[in-house]
């Protein structure tokens, strides 16, 4: 482990070495509490979840039921690899895939005028007129992205099961060199 | 280490590493197992709740569960202008569909100002209206689902107390609840039926939320249809959506309801 290496002096650089997996920590865990967070009320009213996919009208009814029922154990699932520190830069990829996906659908009913509420974190399903928040829910996108493509640049993260995984110790912080 | 000579030192060196490697090995295949078997799992019990969710849902019709036989096809009880369910109904007159939520604070504003409108409409021959009482709120009344409760107790009035259905709607909205309460007790609900002139033998029943699966399914019936949250109204059979489509009907606009209904009707 040589994250003491620039030891000369304590350059931005050196200290930046230091602080990142933090900061990476923090940004990853945050997406995995908000993955776990949008599944578990999904979980919850299953009925609602169906809804909510069937009201952007993007997919054929046969699917909807399914898409509707699965994806909550899917985002819980990831949201326990983001928790644990596994795959990360996969994980970063898959969520900016995701976020992708969704900022289409929100963009879609936008578009189409539909007025449902975008259903990101359980409810959701059409609401009443006047009651849709696009813009908030394409500036809480954007806040998403972001921390995406943090983790996806600074994919090196303090406490992960990759780095347990190349056989250092839980709490290594640097990649072996 | 410095006292150990160099060669000895490599021999370490390399043994450690080779150590490290084999345990990074083992770690990678352990937690690759691990992923599969929680993605297994997962896969699992998602096909499971598909499939439990989707016999339950379809359970209904097939006279599994209690399904109130004055409901229409589409889960809606048609009142026609006797303001009796399932009486003086007229295919010729225009078909007014009503979905609602007794939980939905728009729901309430829609029977406060449309009410009347919707009443005359249907007093003079002029339209038949479906009321469809679903559950869209239930996570908005602390667990107590409140939705289903109400819709349940509604179903239950209209099945056998259908002369009282409308008025214990209009009720049930007069007495509604604020969101993100417990909503109104089983016992509250029993008291508005019999304010209302339900029998007493019918509002004994009110507990025993008999038509909670019938009104999941009424709900999921509706989503499939196109409705559009609560309240939606629907003319002869057609959601209507101002926002999506300009030309459909906007009830919140005066007078809006009784001038789309007259115009349907030729009137």
């Amino acid at each position: 482990m040589s994250q003491t290496a620039a030891a000369g002096g304590p350059s931005t650089k050196a200290r930046w070495r230091l602080i990142q997996p933090w900061i990476s920590l923090i940004v990853r865990l945050a997406m995995g509490i908000i993955m776990i967070a949008a599944a578990v009320p999904k979980m919850m009213d299953v009925d609602e979840s169906v809804r909510a996919v069937r009201a952007y009208r993007l997919l054929p009814e046969v699917v909807v039921p399914f898409v509707g029922t699965a994806l909550p154990y899917f985002e819980f699932v990831f949201g326990l690899v983001l928790i644990v520190g596994l795959f990360v830069r996969w994980s970063a990829i898959l969520w900016l895939a995701l976020m992708a996906v969704f900022v289409f659908g929100v963009a879609w009913a936008w578009a189409k005028g539909y007025s449902i509420d975008c259903g990101c974190f359980g409810g959701g399903g059409d609401v009443a007129e006047g009651t849709t928040d696009y813009p908030g829910h394409m500036l809480e996108r954007a806040g998403f992205v972001a921390l995406g493509v943090f983790l996806l640049v600074f994919p090196r993260t303090a406490i992960s099961l990759d780095a347990w995984m190349r056989g250092e110790s839980l709490v290594a912080t640097s990649r072996p060199e | 280490m410095a006292k150990k000579d160099e060669g000895s030192d490599r021999v370490v060196m390399a043994k450690k590493q080779a150590q490290a490697q084999m345990r990074a090995q083992e770690r990678r295949t352990a937690v690759i197992w691990i992923v599969i078997g929680v993605i297994l799992v997962a896969l699992f019990a998602a096909l499971v709740a598909y499939i439990v969710r989707q016999s339950d849902v379809a359970a209904v019709g097939n006279g599994d569960q209690s399904t109130p036989v004055a409901a229409s096809e589409n889960y809606g009880f048609p009142v026609g202008n006797t303001g009796v369910v399932g009486e003086g109904l007229d295919d010729s007159r225009v078909r007014v569909d009503i979905y609602l939520d007794f939980m939905c604070p728009i729901c309430g504003f829609f029977e406060e100002t449309q009410g009347p409108t919707l009443d005359s409409l249907r007093a003079d021959g002029t339209a038949d209206v479906y009321y469809h009482p679903i559950s869209i709120l239930d996570r908005a009344s602390q667990n107590t689902e409140y939705s289903t409760r109400s819709a349940s107790a509604a179903a239950l009035v209209a099945e056998e107390s259908p002369e009282n259905f409308l008025a214990f709607v209009k009720a049930m909205f007069v007495n509604q609840p604020a969101e993100n309460t417990t909503g109104l007790t089983d016992a509250k609900v029993q008291e508005i039926a019999t304010s209302v002139g339900v029998p007493d033998a019918v509002v004994a029943k009110i507990p025993d939320h008999a038509y909670s699966s019938w009104v999941r399914s009424a709900t999921e019936q509706a989503s499939v249809d196109g409705m559009k949250g609560t309240p939606t109204v629907a003319i002869n059979g057609v959601m209507q959506d101002a926002q999506a489509n300009p030309d459909d009907l906007n009830w919140s606009a005066e007078g809006a309801l009784l001038k789309f209904v007259q115009d349907a009707a030729g009137k």
